[in-house]
């Protein structure tokens, strides 16, 4: 097409088996106008150079996979337009994360924190099917749904200067996603969670930088989640020491 | 050195049917072994993607045997009507379970599950998270399944062969995109979710990584795949990306709109009747290429397209219903449709073909199972109805997971050395493909040429010369595939063996699709033919097989199990 | 250009499978962008107002030493490097005070506030501003001596 410019790429490599750290390599891509940012990988993996590594799925912003460093900022690059871009675009692995090649990181340090938060309903009895649905209102509904919308896209972990400085800090995603849980009207397993939540660092490591709700391409505030979970954890846990049984 | 996991069971693939079979199988037998073993990790798993809901029947004015008309007539009479009442009356109760697991279905204001209007269904039956449903099923699943410690994931492992002894499968091996290393894994049960393989058509809604595996995995090894004719085009998809807008933009009263500002499935006579922007599928996205070609289409970068108007229904409920719609639209197309209706034209969208199955979910070879879009448990027939797909995941995904922890119990392990062996030969092959520098074909052409050939080929109209055609290209690509260069020689996440492994895949179900579309000269449900255009009852009420040759594939057929209802013509 | 994380930043409990590069974040923070820096600033505040702390434990102490200390101080407390100082603290605990209020207290507010469910966004800043100017008039009707 005739309206096509040329964009430069600086992508960072890193191969374990040659590379004693990352290093980059330029790609010089002819660019269409509607082109995403990962459209111009595509292409440099297809057309230039095949041993590039990233991950990618769904190109519709929602299957989480495609989290990238552009132009030092963590973005989706299924959705990120290559329009906002000028000549030279940077594409890094996300911050944050050991990188496992290329573009690719290392993801099993966050399933440990996902799983950590106890993300299924917890309930004393479990409903029956013959029971039918839970009776929810659409207010109940609201209360949590905001929080159910994670992709796990890892953005926010990339933003937040608390989780590059405390390991033990669950981070925004894995937090939201307990906190949804908790306001589910069909959970019972709030205390059990908030009483994980107050393992040191946790939840409290947060220092409210706001970041990971700023990076969120899902509107899912996550900030918002860690903010009200450290409430929520301590009034439990005062909950615990004035009434012992925990009020029941 | 080749690393050795044994489980009770194997799932292959990590979406909606490989996640309920894991969690049906331990629900069964808490003591059984699970191991899922998926190419991404499960929530990156293409249902993620599906957006406008899971039919169920849940109001009073509805019942089953209206939802099994509905699926019997959707497939133009080609769905097994064993398997149909079946599913409609697993499907309140799977997606109840689902409920009950978290999943935030959109409320009615009294509390209980809202429904939608979907194409096809007589009446609102589509259970619905406002447009995300995929994801909201997906990550229900996935979140409730990390509470079994009995089911193992494997992630990002690609399963490159079925380890089959002669009384059935014991195992598969992978390569462990990670290391580069292959891994056997060791059972007495195999169930095949990997998702369809929309990704043969160069437009398509389906994500990257569904390339057909477990199809192809089946038909290599002695499964025929079933119906594979039956590509759906969905009607609404985005000019360029392919990114899907979902029926429920009909559902809940968008309009389709041609180039002269006509409603046109009201204006002018598509079999669709009344139910107008609600008929189904394949219906629709012939009408809308027949608009195209009667020139009422509009220009674009992309080729002509159609407009989907949701303008009417106004901000308040496109953002409570349909908001997904609206930021794919703005972010996609650069349209926002609460202002300006969406340029939309039909794209490939699901496969209602796959690998032959029983109504356990069975195949042909002892142990091996499969389920969901992989499978072709013959639900779907010769077309679709939207909304049927994420609840067959879920109703046959339990129930090959609870089939598979029986017939796990009732057989014996493989031989432990000879397995490994095998594993060994696995390693030995991918050794010798990874960074194979020498040969003269490009994958990435390669794939491109195929995707070429599989649109003009077995597109939404079909002739005999245009399929036959596609039937030596992808025999001569085959050819070609054989001779791809790959460059990247690291042990460490290299895609581009995956890619390759994952071409060779496509192949397979490619020449299925082709095979099975040449065969069938009637049109029926998505098969739609310019040389025969009309249902031929008296000679192919049966579903296709083909089997997979060498010397190249042999088609074959089996009775179709009609039953409550009997054939008759398909009018809306 | 890229600055180390703390090293077991997102690392698996039993190591990575693979040899990996360290975790890094941009070379650039915090400078890349202005919510950076008001992150920091805000953060920084906390010196200002140990410091403020400081001036006050003076002031209690020249008043208990007696009316000449007291005196002293008071003195001193004209410096233009105090006044700087104390315009500086004033400024910087207005902004505090917006950006803990106005900006990050709304968010933090869990759903069931005592028995009542929180009420929308758009409550709280007017709830807020009132509560604000009401307090500020409080401090100055009674700093001015005309209650108490």
């Amino acid at each position: 097409m005739s309206s096509e410019v040329k964009k430069t790429f600086v992508v960072t490599r890193f191969d374990p088996d040659r590379d004693e750290e990352p290093r980059t390599d330029r790609y010089e891509v002819p660019v269409q106008p509607d082109w995403k940012v990962l459209d111009a990988l595509n292409y440099i993996k297809d057309e230039i150079d095949s041993t590039l590594a990233h991950r990618w799925s769904c190109r519709m912003a929602v299957c989480g996979s495609c989290g990238m460093q552009v132009d030092g900022k963590p973005k989706l690059t299924c959705k990120d337009s290559l329009a906002n871009y000028g000549d030279t675009v940077t594409v890094e692995p996300l911050a944050n994360f050991p990188v496992v090649r290329d573009l690719v990181v290392e993801f099993e340090g966050f399933m440990e924190k996902f799983k950590s938060v106890k993300p299924w309903i917890i309930r004393a009895k479990e409903r029956a099917v013959e029971e039918g649905t839970h009776r929810q209102s659409p207010a109940e509904l609201e209360a949590f749904k905001q929080f159910s919308m994670c992709i796990n896209c890892m953005l926010c972990y990339s933003a937040c200067p608390a989780v590059s400085n405390e390991p033990e800090f669950a981070g925004p995603a894995a937090i939201a996603l307990g906190h949804r849980y908790n306001l589910d009207s069909r959970d019972e397993g709030d205390s059990e969670r908030l009483a994980a939540m107050r393992d040191e660092g946790f939840v409290y490591a947060c220092s409210y930088a706001n970041e990971c709700s700023e990076v969120c391409p899902k509107n899912v505030d996550p900030a918002a989640a860690v903010n009200q979970s450290k409430l929520l954890a301590t009034m439990d846990w005062m909950k615990g020491l004035v009434l012992p049984r925990g009020g029941k | 050195m080749v690393d050795v996991h044994k489980h009770d069971i194997i799932i292959v693939g990590g979406g909606a049917a490989g996640l309920r079979a894991a969690i049906a199988a331990v629900e069964a037998d808490p003591q059984v072994s699970v191991a899922l073993v998926s190419k991404v990790y499960p929530m990156r798993s293409h249902t993620v993607s599906a957006e406008g809901g899971a039919a169920a029947v849940a109001r009073p004015d509805d019942s089953l045997e209206m939802h099994g008309y509905d699926t019997v007539k959707g497939s133009d009479f080609l769905g097994d009507q064993d398997v149909i009442e079946y599913f409609v009356e697993e499907a309140p109760k799977e997606l109840t379970r689902l409920e009950h697991w978290g999943c935030p279905w959109s409320r009615n204001d009294d509390g209980s599950v809202a429904t939608r209007a979907f194409g096809g269904m007589t009446t609102k039956r589509t259970w619905y998270a406002s447009d995300k449903v995929g994801f909201h099923m997906l990550h229900s699943l996935f979140q409730h399944s990390m509470q079994f410690d009995r089911i193992v994931r494997y992630d990002e492992r690609f399963v490159t062969q079925l380890l089959i002894e002669d009384d059935g499968i014991k195992g598969v091996s992978a390569l462990d995109v990670r290391t580069g290393n292959i891994e056997v894994f060791q059972a007495r049960a195999v169930i095949l979710a990997t998702g369809g393989g929309g990704k043969i058509f160069p437009f398509t809604t389906n994500g990257n990584i569904k390339t057909g595996d477990g199809m192809a995995l089946a038909y290599r090894n002695g499964v025929p795949l079933k119906d594979m004719e039956f590509v759906q085009y969905h009607p609404t998809g985005l000019p360029g990306t392919g990114i899907l807008i979902t029926e429920a933009t009909r559902g809940e009263g968008g309009h389709l709109i041609n180039s002269e500002g006509e409603r046109f499935l009201v204006a002018y006579d598509y079999g669709v009747g009344n139910k107008a922007e609600l008929g189904p599928r394949d219906m629709i996205s012939r009408a809308i290429i027949q608009e195209i070609e009667a020139g009422r289409g509009l220009p674009g970068t992309y080729g002509e397209y159609v407009h989907l108007d949701l303008r009417h229904l106004g901000e308040d409920k496109i953002m409570k219903r349909l908001p997904f719609v609206r930021e794919l639209a703005t972010t996609y197309v650069g349209v926002d449709p609460v202002t300006t209706p969406i340029p939309i034209r039909p794209v490939v969208h699901y496969m209602m073909g796959g690998v032959d199955t029983d109504i356990d979910g069975l195949t042909r070879v002892g142990g091996l199972f499969a389920a969901g879009e992989t499978a072709c448990v013959s639900l779907n027939g010769a077309n679709r109805l939207g909304s049927n797909s994420l609840t067959e995941c879920l109703v046959f995904g339990a129930r090959a997971g609870q089939r598979a922890v029986a017939l796990s119990k009732e057989t014996s392990d493989g031989n432990d050395v000879a397995l490994r062996k095998r594993g060994f030969e696995e390693q030995e092959r991918i050794d010798t493909l990874r960074g194979k520098k020498k040969g003269g074909e490009k994958l990435s052409h390669v794939r491109r040429e195929m995707t070429t050939s599989m649109e003009r080929g077995c597109g939404v109209y079909r002739t005999q010369d245009t399929m036959d055609a596609t039937v030596q290209e992808i025999a001569q690509l085959k050819g070609r595939f054989a001779d791809i260069a790959l460059q990247d020689d690291s042990r460490v996440f290299n895609t581009e063996i995956i890619a390759a492994l994952e071409l060779g895949n496509m192949l397979d179900v490619a020449e299925a699709v082709a095979n099975s579309a040449a065969y069938r000269k009637e049109s029926r449900g998505a098969h739609t033919r310019r040389d025969h255009p009309t249902r031929d009852d008296q000679n192919y009420l049966h579903h296709t097989l083909v089997h997979f040759d060498p010397a190249g594939p042999r088609i074959d057929t089996s009775q179709v199990r009609l039953g409550h209802w009997e054939p008759e013509e398909r009018k809306y | 250009m890229r600055n180390p994380a703390h090293p077991h930043t997102l690392r698996p409990s039993s190591g990575t499978r693979t040899r990996t590069a360290p975790p890094a974040f941009p070379g650039d923070w915090p400078t890349a962008n202005p919510r950076y820096r008001a992150y920091l600033l805000y953060g920084f505040a906390g010196l200002f107002f140990i410091l403020a702390a400081g001036v006050m434990v003076r002031a209690l102490w020249a008043l208990g030493s007696g009316p000449g200390a007291w005196e002293t101080f008071l003195e001193t407390l004209g410096h233009p490097l105090y006044i700087a100082f104390h315009v500086g603290s004033f400024a910087l605990i207005v902004w505090f005070g917006w950006r803990t209020f106005f900006q990050m207290f709304v968010k933090t507010q869990p759903p069931m506030i005592g028995p009542f469910p929180r009420p929308p966004v758009a409550v709280f800043p007017p709830v807020l501003a009132a509560a604000w100017l009401g307090a500020s008039a409080l401090l100055i009707a009674v700093l001015s001596g005309a209650i108490l």
